[in-house]
């Protein structure tokens, strides 16, 4: 039997923050915050249609035609229009709130979650990109349209809803998407001055 | 007086530092977590373009970089070189690689200087669409002054 306890002696763990420290620096300095972070955006694919040949089936109050020339100039209906507006004039478009004539006919859609909902779903965004513009001011028209349709998303989820779009379910989500379907088409103008 | 007599062999005890380890374990598995290693090194030079509307990227995996610089000779696909000309030959054989169902569910990420013609987007789009990659992510920055 002994008597005495003996001492065990304390390990000395003064290095093992070191080692800490080297790994830290190490993820801090081969990691980079890269497009998986949020600055960047995802866009939905275009609506991919022969926009020349369904022309002739779309009706003028079904189109919103919008054209960037070569000299990243912006133009509705062959005038010059701020590039600013483009998302007041899109949301008004898009939903026709007044059911105005000269705005996209509504169809009434029983949509689950929602139930019957008028939905402007004949509408199409054109926009006429000329070879020479630049990928800055595309992206910028591109950006104002999209911007558009996530307002209205937004707005209609907080008002059936009371939630913002981003914190819905994915039925609800859905069922917001086919009340304000993406419908915007792209074509490269072929001629330098851009409107067709 | 002799309770405030002052002990001749008093010592400073050693600062315990057992806890540190730990701290920095903390913020070093926050880092990691936060993080994400890059795939695809960009070797391209090139500035992006600055928009106000922007979403995060969901996938993670399956995805094509495509990335346009100032020198419209070579465009990065993934990581290595190309002519823009071969773009839809390389796409055909990225796809071949993968599974035949994760076929459909590839994302595109082009990184496309903001100073690009759009005849060289529209070209690239074309193939894209060629090949049936129809997801599209354009790398933006987000204009912070909203």
């Amino acid at each position: 039997m002994t008597r005495f306890k003996r001492k065990i002696p304390q390990i000395n763990s003064g290095a093992s923050a070191d080692i800490a420290f080297l790994l830290l620096t190490f993820f801090l300095i081969t990691s980079s915050f890269d497009s998986k972070t949020g600055i960047y955006r995802k866009m939905n694919p275009p609506v991919v249609e022969n926009v020349l040949k369904k022309r002739m089936d779309i009706q003028q109050r079904n189109l919103l035609t919008l054209t960037i020339d070569a000299n990243d100039r912006i133009a509705f209906e062959n005038e010059e229009f701020p590039l600013q507006d483009i998302r007041a004039l899109s949301k008004t478009f898009i939903s026709n709130p007044d059911n105005s004539d000269f705005l996209p006919e509504k169809e009434t859609l029983d949509i689950p979650e929602i139930g019957s909902f008028a939905v402007t779903s004949k509408h199409v965004i054109a926009l006429y990109v000329a070879p020479k513009t630049t990928y800055q001011t595309y992206l910028s028209v591109l950006s104002e349209i999209t911007a558009a349709y996530n307002e209205l998303r937004n707005e209609t989820a907080n008002r059936l809803f009371q939630k913002s779009f981003a914190r819905l379910t994915l039925e609800q989500k859905e069922a917001i998407r086919t009340a304000f379907p993406y419908h915007i088409s792209e074509t490269e103008t072929l001629n330098e001055g851009g409107a067709q | 007086m002799s309770r405030f007599r002052k002990s001749a062999n008093r010592q400073v005890p050693g600062l315990n530092t057992a806890a540190l380890p730990d701290l920095v374990f903390t913020l070093l598995f926050f880092f990691m977590i936060v993080t994400s290693m890059q795939t695809v090194p960009v070797m391209t030079q090139l500035d992006l373009p600055v928009t106000e509307e922007m979403q995060k990227l969901q996938e993670k995996s399956l995805l094509v970089y495509i990335m346009v610089g100032k020198d419209l000779h070579q465009i990065q696909f993934n990581s290595g070189f190309i002519a823009l000309d071969d773009l839809p030959a390389h796409l055909q054989s990225f796809k071949t690689e993968l599974p035949e169902a994760d076929r459909g569910k590839l994302t595109a990420i082009l990184k496309i200087d903001k100073d690009t013609q759009m005849s060289v987007v529209h070209k690239i789009k074309e193939s894209l669409r060629g090949a049936g990659v129809l997801t599209v992510h354009y790398s933006v920055v987000k204009n912070s002054r909203r």
